[in-house]
């Protein structure tokens, strides 16, 4: 896609500006690889370029085979040589950046961010369910009462306790 | 002047024909060592390359030596006898398939699938349909193009074509593979004669799939296709666009 690089930069910025307190998770675009090991190591190291120069906080590592398979040992290391290759060599390129008025990345990070918030306002109206059963998110729709699993759920008596989720309920509010 | 390529044995070919250069990489679970080296020429030997050659080894960690190799292949392919093999459609992209659809056929194609009868396998049509899909091709839930029902595994042939429809399918995928006793091949005679006692034969695109499916059966039992190993969403997805754009212009 033309100027992908550049749309992927305004949004890792944006993130990364909207939420500075956040170790934002950042990962590569696995989705859109395949069986070329080839290209996806080039684009990981766009994706890596990215990174570093946004100052994500925690990076999910690209790898060649993430198309195709869980990673063997050489990819592993092919994409943390990557990572270290591209973070030493870019290191300090985030600093040095001062985004163009009104250019591309600019405009595209202020479209996304208009987007999400008209989103928001949306599903503020319908609710989280109904967006996630109208395909909102990744066009996927998924039923708030059907699907794979199904057959797993069951409704609980009120008397019903399970002292393990009782521990994990305090952990988590710890 | 390029010599034309011998289709009758076609090897590698990397700068000049007949030269059957192939890269390889490999990990051997060795130290980094001359030892190490010694051994992936060696392996390299074996797997029937000629004059091998380790153009870069490392060491990975403690005890993993990775090598980037070369070497000859000696082995040659008789091209000219697999042309009859399959299909003969050349396959689209994703993308492809997505701006084919929308030009030749212009609205959702709904297809419904499963693995029917007895039949507990799902993992080809989950492959086929399910976003995830296989080997970073998206099934066809995934294409803007398609809506997709995965009924999953061992579903009546009755409740697949109830369903197909109910939703108006334009095509069924029925996914078989158990075979013992021709069970498939009762099992998918059975779905096509449903759909042809609702009068639906034409409106639906049959087809089928499975380890020991083939074109050829798959036509003797009157589907309009048959898949087996090796085939991509992408691969069905075309043959369904390709297939659905015709019937519309023929009716249109």
């Amino acid at each position: 896609m033309r100027n992908g690089l550049l749309y992927e930069w305004a949004q890792a910025q944006l993130t990364r500006e909207l939420f500075p307190d956040c170790p934002v998770k950042y990962m590569p675009p696995t989705r859109h690889m395949d069986g070329n090991l080839f290209r996806t190591h080039a684009c990981d190291t766009l994706f890596n370029l990215v990174t570093i120069a946004t100052g994500q906080g925690v990076q999910t590592i690209g790898v060649p085979t993430e198309g195709i398979f869980t990673p063997h040992i050489h990819d592993r290391v092919l994409g943390l040589q990557n990572v270290e290759y591209v973070f030493n060599a870019a290191r300090d390129l985030g600093e040095e950046i001062e985004f163009k008025r009104g250019g591309i990345i600019q405009t595209r990070a202020q479209e996304v961010l208009a987007g999400a918030h008209e989103l928001l306002e949306r599903i503020a109206q319908t609710g989280l369910f109904k967006a996630i059963e109208d395909a909102t998110f990744g066009d996927v729709s998924r039923k708030l009462d059907d699907g794979r699993g199904i057959e797993g759920i069951v409704s609980t008596d009120p008397g019903y306790f399970n002292p393990v989720v009782e521990v994990m309920r305090e952990a988590s509010y710890a | 002047m390029p010599r034309e390529v011998d289709l009758s044995s076609v090897r590698p070919y990397a700068d000049h024909l007949g030269d059957g250069l192939v890269q390889l990489s490999f990990t051997l679970p060795v130290p980094y060592s001359l030892a190490a080296r010694k051994a992936a020429l060696e392996l390299a030997g074996k797997m029937g390359f000629q004059e091998p050659e380790v153009v870069h080894y490392e060491q990975l960690t403690e005890g993993y030596t990775y090598f980037v190799m070369y070497g000859q292949c000696m082995q040659s392919i008789d091209f000219t006898a697999l042309q009859g093999e399959g299909f003969d459609i050349e396959y689209m992209t994703e993308d492809e398939i997505e701006r084919f659809a929308e030009q030749r056929v212009g609205r959702r194609i709904v297809v419904v699938g499963a693995s029917t009868g007895s039949d507990t396998h799902s993992v080809g049509i989950d492959a086929m349909l399910n976003l995830k899909g296989y080997h970073g091709h998206h099934g066809l839930e995934g294409y803007r193009s398609f809506e997709t029902y995965n009924l999953g595994s061992q579903v009546p042939n009755s409740v697949l074509v109830a369903k197909a429809i109910e939703v108006g399918a334009d095509a069924i995928l029925v996914s078989q593979t158990v075979t013992q006793q021709n069970l498939h091949v009762q099992n998918l005679t059975e779905l096509v004669e449903i759909v042809e006692a609702e009068g639906r034969r034409r409106e639906m695109i049959l087809a089928c799939g499975g380890p020991r499916v083939s074109n050829e059966l798959a036509k003797e039992l009157g589907y309009d296709a048959g898949f087996s190993k090796g085939t991509y969403p992408h691969h069905l997805a075309t043959f369904i666009v390709r297939e659905l754009a015709a019937r519309v212009a023929a009716s249109g």
